[in-house]
């Protein structure tokens, strides 16, 4: 399998896979116009995504790194914003 | 803490290795400040986000070090165990998006380890505005001191191989484990890859 994330090539056993409810991939249709029936992750990225701090950082670094690719002046602004809403959205750790 | 002799092939390679890091590192910052500005002030550690691997050896300097300074909390030991579960096998193009702090770096932005800190940390400056080095908005392809990392790479490999110590490269913190359990002498040093390829290749 090829992890959706880092594209490197991966034993099935080392791969999360997330399938996509109706919904789901409606709504990736819709923003995104492709049609989406599920997500693989390997283990190495699937472990960083659920960092709570690291997972939010690369979702929006990487959102950060494509808006300043672009040249989009925003692009700093945004990712801080996204990495804020990220954050309050995901619970922290009980430790 | 006490600092345990490793064999004499060993102690040897590390001797070696230590000089030419330091003349390496010596003789690059000179070039560089010949050339540029340096901008690296105090506090500033987006470096210290990039992905970095070093071989046994290094770890097992930068390990007596930090022991030598007495810095081996048990906190920074946390610190390195969770650093090396989350960049085992990671993507160096995605650890560089995720800004993972060095497990070496405080609270402080300080380096727990700075004076025995590895190569690739020593000969990283900035010439610019600092806040470009973020690895979110950095293209690492345009670092100056790559040829000169690579070149002193393959020397450090020769070396070691001399030497008959492993040359391969792995993240700091899986290095500094690994550091350890070869300094308690858990974990013989010509054993290093076999105990690499069972515990952590393989997995």
């Amino acid at each position: 399998m090829i992890c959706g994330i880092c594209n490197r090539g991966w034993d099935d056993v080392r791969c999360h896979v997330i399938e996509l409810t109706e919904a789901e991939r409606a709504v990736v249709l819709k923003t995104t116009g492709a049609k989406v029936e599920k997500y693989i992750y390997c283990g190495p990225c699937w472990k960083l995504l659920s960092n709570r701090q690291q997972g939010a950082q690369f979702i929006a670094g990487s959102m950060r790194a494509a808006m300043r690719a672009t040249g989009n002046p925003r692009a700093d602004k945004v990712a801080a914003r996204t990495l804020d809403f990220l954050l309050s959205k995901t619970s922290k750790p009980v430790s | 803490m006490s600092q345990k002799r490793l064999p004499l092939y060993a102690e040897r390679a590390l001797g070696e290795l230590q000089a030419t890091r330091a003349m390496a590192a010596t003789d690059f910052e000179r070039r560089f400040r010949q050339e540029a500005a340096v901008s690296c002030k105090a506090g500033c550690d987006h470096c210290c986000h990039y992905p970095l691997l070093v071989t046994v050896a290094e770890g097992i300097l930068l390990y007596r070090h930090l022991g030598q300074k007495g810095r081996l909390t048990a906190a920074l030991k946390k610190r390195i165990a969770e650093h090396a579960d989350l960049t085992a096998f990671i993507d160096p193009a995605v650890w560089m998006r995720s800004r993972i702090p060095c497990p070496l770096l405080d609270e402080k932005s300080c380096c727990a380890g700075y004076e025995g800190r590895p190569l690739a940390c020593r000969m990283t400056f900035s010439a610019g505005n600092p806040a470009d080095c973020d690895g979110q908005a950095f293209n690492p392809e345009a670092m100056s001191n790559r040829a000169i990392l690579r070149v002193v790479g393959v020397f450090e490999e020769k070396l070691l191989r001399k030497h008959g110590v492993s040359s391969y490269r792995m993240p700091l913190s899986r290095a500094l484990l690994l550091a350890e359990r070869i300094i308690s002498q858990e974990v013989p040093l010509d054993e290093v890859e076999r105990v690499l390829y069972r515990e952590y290749l393989a997995t």
